[in-house]
């Protein structure tokens, strides 16, 4: 019984093994005939193709990259250290490191100089390996031919990788490849290996023996040390990171060249970039106070209040009915290229003491000074209202663009409730009450990289004649965080 | 005797200028500092985006700098979140992630405070590890980096906290392809002129609207493009921005250039076509709209209603005369 579940555990493990270690099926387009057909790379990097930007002579080990927006690669980002180069006409060059985006050395220095422009690449090279089932019967004699994407007449297979504009015309090197590199199915013999002339290399595999369908085949393509040249990635329009991806045809025919069956399946050959991908991007943030006599959201900071990054300091608040104002900056820069968003929220209303709030709304006569509604009884964090009458007590912002037009609302904007009519307008929203469960509500944001884009947050507050004396206080956080 | 109240007097002097001295440095210099006080970071990178199988882990650097002019006190957290809008916007949960992420930082784990001088940049090094079994699916968190206030006593005040976060978008796949799958929700024109027929104005330029929902177990970015084709056999390409279409989400995804001409006639066949990650056409949908002079034949009636107007009030003061 022991032995049985070990053999089972053993089946599994090596089932699973399998699987894992099998290198992956890149998607195939299954056509109605030919069944579970797949093409395996098993080198699925892209070549490196790019040039030199100015001439070097013999023994310089320093190379600088061709950045002129028509070459393949114009960056290190695809070129690692050990990886085998060409310079012009300087072959087997090993990459010792990378020195920034443009320029890498070379372990050893250059036997012969090589002029600006020169061509500078690193082939990928591997093993293609094709599987199908048929579905027709195929007699003796007949074959099954692989068609494989091919670059320009002259240009597949002089083991050099190659770059056009588009995956259409471009393809693999075929890298000298004769029949001694192929492996046909068992019965079959390698009959022809062609490289191909802007029609797709040819490899033609020859049925010794008949097979009936459903039959499982597979031809490998570049065995024997001599590997196909993978393409480096097309000129145009090619983002790194995303596949490039080409066609091969297979087709399986009788002894008369008439097809039986056929399939087209892909490959996808991709930058060095297995499993992760960071965006190489930055995000700043700054909270600033605004200092005496300064004006923010149309509105002079009050009297003996000046706000700094980390506070907004009322002080006393000796008049009721009266508004009081003051305001903090906030500053962002990204080169995110889907932008940033920025969120306030406050961990609760003010409370006497620091004590809590229970509810949105809890006021005076819980010793809070409650988020105010506006003048319409209508604003809250995400919707704004007029607030220009100071018996209507409690706390709210407003916004003001300083620089760019991130702010979600303006102070003297009509947009809300908010008539906007007039530049002593305060149109204001609540802050979002984490006590209260509420839901954080942007106050800055932008959908493309911004460079020092600037907000004045402009605080209010007013309260009753019979707010019970104490000192309030709560807790405002803003969250910058880039856009996805 | 006069010369001791001449000395006397030279040292009061002496005195007062050390006074003067030590109070303009002290009131200056001291008040500068205050004001010119800002709270200032920056964190590399912003936004991650990870495919991994299950069992296997991957480490992350990250960099957050204090460009301000205070050291500050830190804390972090891995919050999770969903989309909160078509924007690209988070909405951060109150929910709790997998014990997946931790610091490898040899003096510092996730969740623990730290001070960050002014000007300095602290490295932390974030490993996600995700355990065998692990449901295939997307899992969105940000790393973020809070500021620890300090002391507030003694008058009614808000203290502010800045808070700095950058998103992982971390998608589980034992094959390393997981199934896209999308539905193009709308796909139109949003400066219309004439209520909601297909029909601009000549002068402007048209702005699509597409909107592109992630039906599938996993993100991806649209690749494609929106190609207007005119009776003149005019054509204008406007690649889509590959922007990130998170799951059960839908996305307002825009175009990186715009339609380059200055004057549209007639009628454009406008097609979207884009593949998941892959630049592909699996995803189209068509439109046609019209494009007419509309505020030119407005101008046009108008001075003929115009000059019909001054030349009938003419006639009419001829007549009179």
């Amino acid at each position: 019984m022991k032995k049985k579940i070990l053999l089972i555990l053993v089946a599994l493990f090596a089932l699973a093994g399998f699987f894992f270690l099998r290198p992956k099926k890149i998607s195939s387009q299954i056509y109605p005939s030919l069944t579970s057909a797949s093409a395996t790379l098993s080198n699925s990097r892209l070549s490196f193709y790019g040039a030199l930007d100015v001439g070097v002579s013999a023994g310089a080990t320093t190379i600088v990259l061709d950045t002129d927006g028509t070459r393949a690669d114009e960056s290190t980002s695809h070129l690692f250290p050990n990886d085998t180069v060409s310079v012009g006409p300087n072959d087997n060059f090993t990459v010792g490191g990378i020195i920034d985006a443009t320029t890498f050395f070379l372990a050893d220095g250059l036997t012969v100089g090589a002029d600006t422009g020169a061509t500078i690449y690193a082939t990928q090279s591997g093993t293609l390996t094709v599987a199908v089932t048929t579905v027709s019967d195929i007699p003796a004699n007949g074959d099954i031919i692989v068609t494989i994407a091919d670059p320009p007449s002259g240009e597949g297979n002089d083991k050099a990788p190659d770059s056009t504009s588009s995956i259409s015309t471009n393809g693999f090197d075929f890298n000298g490849i004769t029949t001694a590199n192929i492996t046909c199915p068992t019965n079959w013999t390698a009959e022809s290996a062609t490289a191909g002339s802007g029609d797709g290399h040819t490899v033609i595999c020859n049925a010794t023996v008949g097979t009936t369908g459903p039959t499982a085949l597979e031809v490998a393509i570049g065995v024997g040390g001599t590997g196909l040249i993978n393409p480096a990635a097309v000129n145009v329009g090619h983002t790194a990171g995303v596949a490039d991806i080409y066609t091969i045809n297979v087709k399986t025919r009788d002894a008369s060249n008439n097809t039986k069956d056929e399939v087209d399946v892909k490959v996808a050959p991709v930058e060095a970039v297995l499993v992760s991908a960071t965006v190489d991007e930055t995000l700043s943030f700054t909270v600033a106070g605004r200092g005496a006599g300064t004006t923010s959201c149309g509105k002079g900071a009050a009297t003996g209040i000046v706000s700094t990054a980390t506070s907004i300091p009322w002080a006393v608040l000796s008049s009721a009915n009266t508004f009081y104002d003051t305001a903090q900056q906030l500053t962002v820069s990204t080169n995110a290229d889907a932008g940033y968003a920025v969120t306030i929220e406050e961990n609760d209303q003010m409370g006497k003491n620091g004590k809590a709030c229970s509810g949105a709304d809890a006021g005076e006569a819980v010793n809070c000074i409650k988020d105010t509604t506006c003048d319409g009884a209508a604003c809250d964090e995400d919707e704004e209202d007029d607030w220009e009458t100071p018996a209507n007590n409690g706390l709210g912002i407003s916004l003001e663009d300083e620089t760019d037009s991130d702010a979600v609302f303006q102070y003297n904007v009509e947009s809300g409730g908010c008539e906007g009519v007039a530049a002593t307008d305060f149109c204001a929203r609540q802050i979002a009450d984490m006590a209260a469960s509420e839901t954080k509500a942007n106050i800055m944001s932008n959908t493309a990289p911004v460079s020092g884009s600037s907000v004045y947050v402009c605080y209010r507050i007013s309260i009753s004649a019979t707010q019970p004396a104490g000192y309030y206080y709560n807790k405002v956080k803003y969250t910058c965080t880039a856009t996805f | 005797m006069q010369k001791v109240k001449l000395h006397s007097k030279i040292q009061n002097f002496k005195f007062l200028i050390v006074i003067f001295i030590f109070s303009f440095l002290f009131l200056n210099l001291a008040t500068k500092a205050t004001q010119a006080q800002s709270l200032s970071l920056s964190i590399w990178p912003p936004l991650l985006e990870v495919m991994m199988q299950p069992g296997k882990s991957i480490t992350q650097v990250y960099k957050l700098k204090n460009n301000g002019e205070t050291d500050l006190a830190f804390t972090s957290s891995i919050v999770p979140f969903k989309p909160a809008d078509e924007l690209g916007n988070i909405k951060l949960e109150n929910s709790r992630l997998p014990p997946w992420f931790s610091f490898q930082n040899a003096n510092l784990d996730l969740s623990q405070k730290f001070l960050l001088k002014a000007g300095e940049t602290q490295e932390v090094v974030l490993k996600i590890k995700v355990p065998e079994q692990t449901l295939e699916k997307d899992y969105h968190a940000t790393l973020l980096f809070e500021t620890i206030p300090g002391v507030f006593l003694g008058q009614s005040g808000m203290q502010t906290q800045a808070k700095i976060g950058s998103n992982i978008l971390l998608t589980v796949s034992q094959s390393g392809q997981p199934l896209k799958k999308a539905e193009i929700v709308k796909f139109a024109i949003r400066n219309l002129k004439i209520r909601q027929l297909p029909i601009i104005d000549s002068f402007t330029k048209p702005q699509f609207l597409l909107r592109i929902k992630n039906t599938g177990p996993a993100l991806f970015k649209p690749a494609g493009a929106i190609t207007a084709s005119g009776w003149f056999g005019q054509k204008y390409v406007l690649n889509l921005l590959p922007e990130n279409v998170l799951v059960n989400s839908t996305r307002l995804v825009g175009c990186e250039n715009q339609i380059d001409a200055k004057f549209l006639l007639g009628p454009y066949k406008t097609k979207v076509e884009f593949g998941l990650d892959t630049l592909e056409t699996d995803y189209s949908a068509e439109i046609t709209f019209f494009a007419l002079p509309i505020k030119f034949i407005l101008g046009i009636i108008i001075a003929v209603v115009v000059i019909w107007f001054v030349k009938a009030k003419l006639g009419v003061d001829k007549r009179l005369l």
